[in-house]
């Protein structure tokens, strides 16, 4: 009887600490479920696994920087961001290296428009995004013309929570969720190709493509 | 070696595997607290490589564990009823 006591305890110790659940986070409208037919994961269904925790950026005060090897450096409000550029829309499936994965309708801006303004110089070969909380990560620059990279300010219809990235999130498809910078305040053009962002200078994988192993 | 001492061995050997195994697994979904906890010794990607490398002998350990103390059983049984 004690033994098999002590087995359920093992057992329930070990299902709570990987599905303890989190608190609902507080959504600015109500979210969608479903999109042109294709059932989409809720807002609710991440895990909260950033380096800090959620970090809470004041509107009013954020601004957007794009500087580094560019022309022209540019800084824009959260709104300067939203008004000024065209908006897209896709849904797309984040898959974390812990195993859980989410497929959200993201809303946003092309990354490559903004880069487009702020005129890379020639030598700029790499992308870095710095976020509020010191988190980063880079890319080649390739991605982002070849690609249409978005980064979303508002997921399932509603504006991006503070625990999901506001005010901008990257929505980098084909990538591990590692490389899904939340909480964007820089995009910074180098030509350091060997940048590791923070997770990439703890041994997961530079690139972070998702047909491969994360772990370098 | 005999079926008990293997038992115990596997046991032993079981305990600490499992251990290892909750550790790490913890070291994945929290390395906000294992992290610093360990003296920032295990990490989150050291921690999925040790979580990864052991999921095999976990199992393996447990399949002998289940069977080993089913055989002692057996055996058990077998002398008590000559």
């Amino acid at each position: 009887m004690k033994k098999i006591f002590t087995a359920l305890l093992i057992v329930v110790i070990m299902l709570s600490a990987g599905c303890l659940q989190q608190a609902p986070v507080q959504l600015n409208g109500t979210e969608i479920n479903d999109y042109k037919g294709e059932k989409l994961s809720s807002v609710n269904d991440f895990r909260e696994n950033s380096i800090k925790g959620p970090q809470y950026v004041n509107e009013s005060v954020y601004k957007l920087k794009i500087i580094g090897l560019v022309n022209n450096p540019k800084t824009y409000t959260y709104r300067e961001v939203i008004d000024n550029h065209q908006h897209y829309s896709k849904v797309m499936t984040l898959n974390c290296v812990e195993g859980w994965s989410v497929k959200i309708l993201w809303e946003g801006v092309l990354v490559r428009d903004l880069l487009k303004e702020a005129d890379p110089k020639m030598e700029a070969n790499t992308v870095i995004f710095h976020a509020y909380d010191g988190y980063s990560s880079a890319f080649p620059i390739g991605y982002f013309t070849d690609k249409d990279i978005l980064m979303a300010y508002k997921m399932n219809n509603v504006t991006v929570p503070s625990e999901r990235g506001f005010p901008f999130v990257l929505v980098a498809e084909d990538r591990w969720g590692y490389k899904w910078v939340k909480w964007i305040t820089e995009i910074e053009l180098s030509n350091d190709t060997s940048y590791e962002g923070f997770w990439e200078s703890r041994g997961y994988s530079d690139t972070g493509n998702l047909n491969e192993s994360f772990i370098k | 070696m005999d079926l008990e001492k293997a038992r115990r061995a596997v046991h032993y050997l079981f305990t600490v595997v499992t251990l290892v195994f909750f550790v790490s697994g913890l070291g994945i979904t929290e390395f906000r607290i294992i992290e610093p906890l360990s003296g920032g010794l295990l990490t989150k990607s050291l921690s999925f490589q040790i979580h990864n490398m052991l999921t095999w002998p976990f199992i393996v350990l447990l399949g002998l564990h289940i069977c080993l103390v089913m055989a002692i059983r057996k055996g058990k049984e077998k002398k008590n009823r000559h």
